[in-house]
């Protein structure tokens, strides 16, 4: 299994993350040889098997629905690298 | 194109139109009204200031966990069940990535392959197809809102205002089975109706707790495929809904007609301008990658849970109506009218019963005083039953006053008035003031033959085979007595008189 | 006494007895710090402050005669448990000046059990990693041999344990980060199964693998602490409601180790005995399961056949799940920013690129591209489903046995930078550790033995679910009759 240096883009794009064109020739590779152990994989047959997404069978617990936190603004905001007016900051949003 | 619009153009044009079907789902978003949000215990309250009903959990900090609020989950059912849709005793939630500054955990809990309620249904009177046609709903599912971002007025940046993240919304998504727009302004209806029936959406499309986006596609009746689509969003009204469709049928009609292709693409409504315009592309195609929530296990309801709910349901718009058929012998328009809200539903059953206890029970009279005067009163004011001026023994007691003959309609319509502005009870404020209605015999044919000493000429008219006079006539009995005679009993007395 | 050896049992002893003050044993500790961790690198914040204020507040209270066992302990915790207050990086620039203003339940509860934070220990950057290497703020040497790595992800823990930095420390376990460092470095480590301790305020790696657990001396001490993190907790919903079992008392107990493993059956996974396995790693698992047959457990041969499917498994599910944990670091809320973005696309890219270090930027890359469409199926559902396959092998190998002995590591300690090139080399060095994450099972790491390089080597005890009393006992007996938990890698 190989994967393609357009796809490496299109993966970054898709994370939001910047590759260089250093890194895409990286991760061709890289990611090229993982996907080849991933292979594997087809070697057993699953029809018959139920996904598994949680390690340990459980069923959801639910909480009551009562309001339990007054307001955390500034100790939230605190943490942010821009604010403005009780706001995050952001550069601006097209639409 | 707004501007030349199908309507005007030849009438060749116009039946091309008629050789199209419009084919529209619709995908709804009711906020629910619970106290708290979905996955923590902020609150859900609407208009606090910005960034101050949030926490870690929902403002998706690092290590943070969603917690699922159980009053979510009961709304969810009882939306399901008022559908008559099958509530999964096992569903899931799943992360629908993608990146927005107003997503701040870079995903979505909502649920995909396995949602709370899926194959719903509700039915509409179509102004097209008719009474009673079936709407499909494919799914309901429950999932997390966005926060807000905000551009106008600050230079150079935007903000992000949490305060919304987290509020649960159900997604409740129509089959495409709508077939104009008239349709799906009446599904819309409908299903604000029940939610609201319910008590799990305000059904404020303003507001936007109860948001609409809508899938139109046109195709050349008898295809078997659909066409291709367009998803309209900014739908702020049942009636932007409406106009949006149209707008919408006839670009993609003129499309076609010219020869073009339909794009799918998602485009955004200007109600001040009348039309829409494409949404800018995302910087990449969607790929929202779902998979099943990690953080949280299957949801799963025992049917004792199922059915409880299912006992405790109120009486829906559809029941209602048609009792309110049956018991009060109503019109199905006006019994529709008067179960469009619960509100207004129970108003009216307390004027009937108040009208009732008084021994006068003609219901269908209360109900034309409700959708009538009051409706219009209210319409004018632009107030919801709720804060109606009238309460319902006051306009019960009125329709007992017209239907034992105490009050005429006029002088009730002035009652009705005195009411509104001065509150009271109408029996008083009509004695205080005078105004029974005259039923003495004596009296009226006093005021007649009053009226027939001073009109020779119209008299003479009638009785010369002009009937149309008549009526002329009694205007002028129930002038001399100040409106205050029984117009039935001004007619017969009147008739008598000419007659001899 | 030495107290840069002491037991997390004989510290709170000599507290209870007050033959050592809290602040005593704290200043002792946050000295050697002082001395060691410019070489080591497993700190990567120390709070001597905090330590010392939780230290007299200890003191306080065991000089009332309150307190229970944790009382006064100085313990150095994981940097991606978010604590109130205290600097919580996840060993990346993303994070590198991030105060949370809240506190993971686990060090909660520590706290409300008297535990003397020293410091935040140096990790795998988004404990991603094997080795410690990705760290943003530089590797961790293991004091064992300081040209090699601690293993990772939880590498600063396991260093600052074995150097005798700390009593004890906190690590967590995705896919053998506290069980393949424990090894590296000649410590215990536990992994408790999957929802018998809160993951709230741990920064999540794979929400569906990880779990926090002890790294101590002896398999008593992480008995111990453990007592004091496990259990319920409303804001985790995976997290299992049922009663913590009561571990310290059932190591107490007056049981000679043949009482604790007569008649207990083992199963040796045959699966594991590969070329993969170094020869004294062989050799050191051998005597071990001597060991146990002579304190009469009954070992026999099991089957997991899909053993060689968990590493593609675990790369699969892990990065998916990353992938998508990761997507909150913005530079919007918390964390790094880029300087002068252009445009929100620049600052989302930007930061992230700037702020996230290279293997987990390839993670991220995985992850996304096996949940993306077309390739969804053919990647995170096979995997899910042989993740099933993996965890039926379990349940049907403890129809026959009560215990699975396997070695924790395939080798010893490996130099640092030797595998760095190779990103499958390294995922190869957790092949005994993350189909237990997978499974969702407890499993604990205890030292058996040492190479000829003199570097440690770990075997692995891995049980039932919610079954770490069994493992403890085990773990316990070993140690018993045993001496290698108490070699020390210092003077
Ligand atoms: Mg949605
Ligand atoms: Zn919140």
């Amino acid at each position: 299994m190989s994967i393609d240096a357009a796809t490496v883009k299109q993966v970054a794009t898709l994370a939001r993350l910047r590759v260089t064109p250093e890194e895409v020739d990286l991760y061709v590779g890289q990611l090229s040889r993982i996907l080849t152990l991933m292979e594997a994989l087809n070697r057993l047959p699953t029809d018959a098997v139920e996904p598994m997404s949680h390690a340990v069978a459980m069923a959801i617990a639910e909480r009551e629905d009562v309001v339990v936190h007054g307001n955390q603004r500034a100790a939230l905001l605190a943490c942010a690298p821009e604010t403005e007016q009780g706001h995050f900051r952001v550069p601006k949003m097209i639409e | 194109m707004s501007q030349k619009g199908l309507s005007t153009q030849s009438g060749a044009e116009g039946s091309a139109r008629a050789r199209y079907e419009t084919v529209i789902g619709l995908e709804v978003h009711a906020q629910m009204l619970t106290r708290s949000k979905i996955f923590c215990g902020c609150s859900t309250r609407f208009g606090a200031e910005a960034n101050t009903q949030i926490c870690p959990i929902c403002a998706a900090f690092p290590g943070v966990l969603p917690v699922l609020n159980r009053e979510a989950v009961q709304m969810a059912i009882k939306t399901g069940l008022a559908i008559d849709g099958q509530v999964r005793l096992l569903s899931e939630f799943a992360r629908k990535n993608y990146f927005y500054p107003d997503l701040p955990a870079g995903y979505q809990i909502s649920q995909y392959e396995l949602p709370i309620v899926e194959q719903g249904a509700l039915w509409i009177d179509s102004p097209e197809r008719g009474e009673g046609v079936r709407i499909g709903i494919t799914r309901i599912h429950m999932e997390v809102d966005a926060g807000k971002s905000l551009h106008e007025g600050i230079y150079g940046a935007s903000w992000v205002d949490l305060n919304r993240t987290g509020t649960p919304l159900m997604e409740i998504v129509s089959e495409p089975d709508l077939r104009s727009s008239g349709e799906a302004g009446e599904y819309l209806k409908k299903l604000r109706a029940i939610v609201r029936y319910l008590g799990v959406c305000d059904g404020n499309m303003e507001e936007g707790s109860f948001r609409c986006d809508a899938n139109v596609s046109v195709r050349l009746h008898g295809d078997s495929v659909f066409g291709t689509r367009c998803e309209l969003k900014n739908l702020n009204s049942i009636r932007n809904v409406m106009r949006a469709i149209d707008y919408e049928v006839e670009r993609q009609i003129e499309l076609l007609e010219e020869g073009g292709k339909v794009v799918q693409e998602t485009r955004l409504w200007n109600a001040d301008l009348n039309s829409s315009r494409p949404m800018r592309g995302k910087e990449d195609a969607h790929d929202y990658r779902y998979f099943p929530e990690p953080d949280l296990p299957p949801l799963r309801l025992t049917a004792e849970r199922v059915a409880a709910l299912r006992e405790a349901m109120p009486e829906l718009p559809d029941a209602k109506a048609a009792r309110f058929g049956q018991q009060y012998q109503l019109s199905r328009y006006d019994a529709g009218v008067l179960t469009s809200s619960r509100e207004l539903a129970d108003y009216f059953e307390a004027v009937a019963a108040h009208a009732a206890s008084l021994g006068h029970g003609n219901a269908k009279m209360a109900a034309n005083w409700v959708t009538g005067e009051l409706a219009a009163r209210l319409n004018r004011d632009g107030v919801e039953i709720g804060q109606s001026p009238l309460q319902p023994w006051q306009l019960g007691k009125l329709v007992a006053l017209i239907q034992q003959g105490t009050l005429s309609g006029k002088l009730a319509k002035e009652v009705f008035e005195i009411m509104c502005q001065e509150g009271g009870d109408p029996q008083q404020i009509a004695e205080q003031r005078g105004m029974r209605q005259v039923s003495d015999e004596g009296a009226i044919d006093v005021a007649i033959a009053r009226v027939l000493a001073s009109y020779p000429d119209d008299v003479a008219q009638y009785r010369a085979g002009k009937g149309k006079v008549m009526g002329f006539l009694v205007g002028q009995v129930m002038k001399a007595t100040q409106g205050k005679a029984n117009p039935a009993l001004v007619n017969q007395r009147l008739l008598a008189k000419l007659a001899e | 006494m030495d107290l840069a050896s002491i037991t997390l049992k004989q510290a709170a002893d000599l507290l209870r007895q007050r033959t050592v003050s809290a602040v005593e044993l704290t200043q002792f500790f946050l000295d050697r710090i002082v001395t060691h961790n410019p070489e080591l690198n497993a700190f990567i914040t120390v709070d001597a402050e905090g330590a010392l204020t939780a230290a007299r507040q200890a003191d306080a209270r065991l000089a009332a005669g309150q307190g229970g066992p944790l009382t006064g302990i100085p313990l150095a915790v994981k940097d991606l448990f978010c604590t109130k207050g205290v600097r919580t990086t996840c060993a990346s620039r993303m994070l590198a000046n991030f105060t949370p203003p809240y506190e993971s339940t686990v060090t909660r509860r520590l706290q409300e059990a008297g535990m003397v934070m020293l410091g935040k220990t140096n990790m795998d950057e988004f404990a991603m990693g094997s080795s410690n290497e990705t760290s943003y703020f530089g590797p961790v040497r293991n004091p064992w041999d300081r040209s090699r790595t601690p293993g990772g992800s939880s590498g600063g823990s396991a260093a600052a344990v074995a150097a005798g930095l700390c009593v004890a420390a906190l690590g967590t376990d995705t896919g053998g980060s506290i069980r393949q460092p424990a090894s590296m470095t000649g410590i215990t480590g536990l992994k408790p199964t999957y929802g018998r301790v809160s993951r709230f305020g741990m920064i999540a790696f794979a929400s569906s693998l990880d779990q926090a657990g002890p790294m101590t001396r002896t398999v008593e001490d992480a008995a111990l602490l453990l007592q004091a993190m496990a259990g319920h907790d409303p804001l985790d919903a995976t997290s299992i409601d049922q009663p913590v079992e009561d571990y310290g008392s059932l190591l107490a107990q007056d049981k000679g180790p043949q009482e604790r493993m007569r008649g207990l059956r083992i199963g040796i996974p045959q699966e594991y005995y590969t070329d993969g396995m170094a020869a004294a790693v062989r050799k050191s698992l051998e005597e071990a399961i001597r060991v146990f047959q002579d304190l009469g457990a009954v070992c026999q041969p099991v089957a997991l056949p899909c053993t060689d499917y968990a590493i593609p498994t675990y790369y699969i599910i892990a990065p998916a799940e990353a992938s998508s944990n990761l997507a909150r670091y913005d530079g919007i809320r918390f964390g790094y920013r880029c300087e002068q973005p252009a445009d929100l696309a620049d600052m989302f890219a930007r930061s992230r690129s700037e702020g996230f270090g290279a293997e987990v930027k390839r993670r991220i890359m995985l992850g996304t591209y096996v949940l993306s469409s077309g390739y969804y199926d053919a990647f995170y559902r096979k995997a899910q489903k042989v993740r099933r396959l993996i965890a039926d092998d379990f349940q049907a190998a403890f129809t026959q046995v009560d215990l699975l002995l396997t070695p924790t590591a395939p080798e010893t300690a490996f130099r640092i930078g030797e595998k760095n090139a190779d990103p499958v080399k390294m995922y190869l060095s957790d092949i005994f550790t993350i189909n237990v994450n997978l499974a969702g099972l407890p499993a604990l790491s205890v030292p058996c033995g040492w190479d000829a390089q003199n570097l440690p080597i770990g075997l692995q005890l891995i049980g039932r679910p919610l079954q770490e009393g069994t493992l403890l006992s085990a773990g316990h007996a070993f140690q018993q009759v045993t001496a290698w938990h108490t070699r020390r890698a210092y003077e």
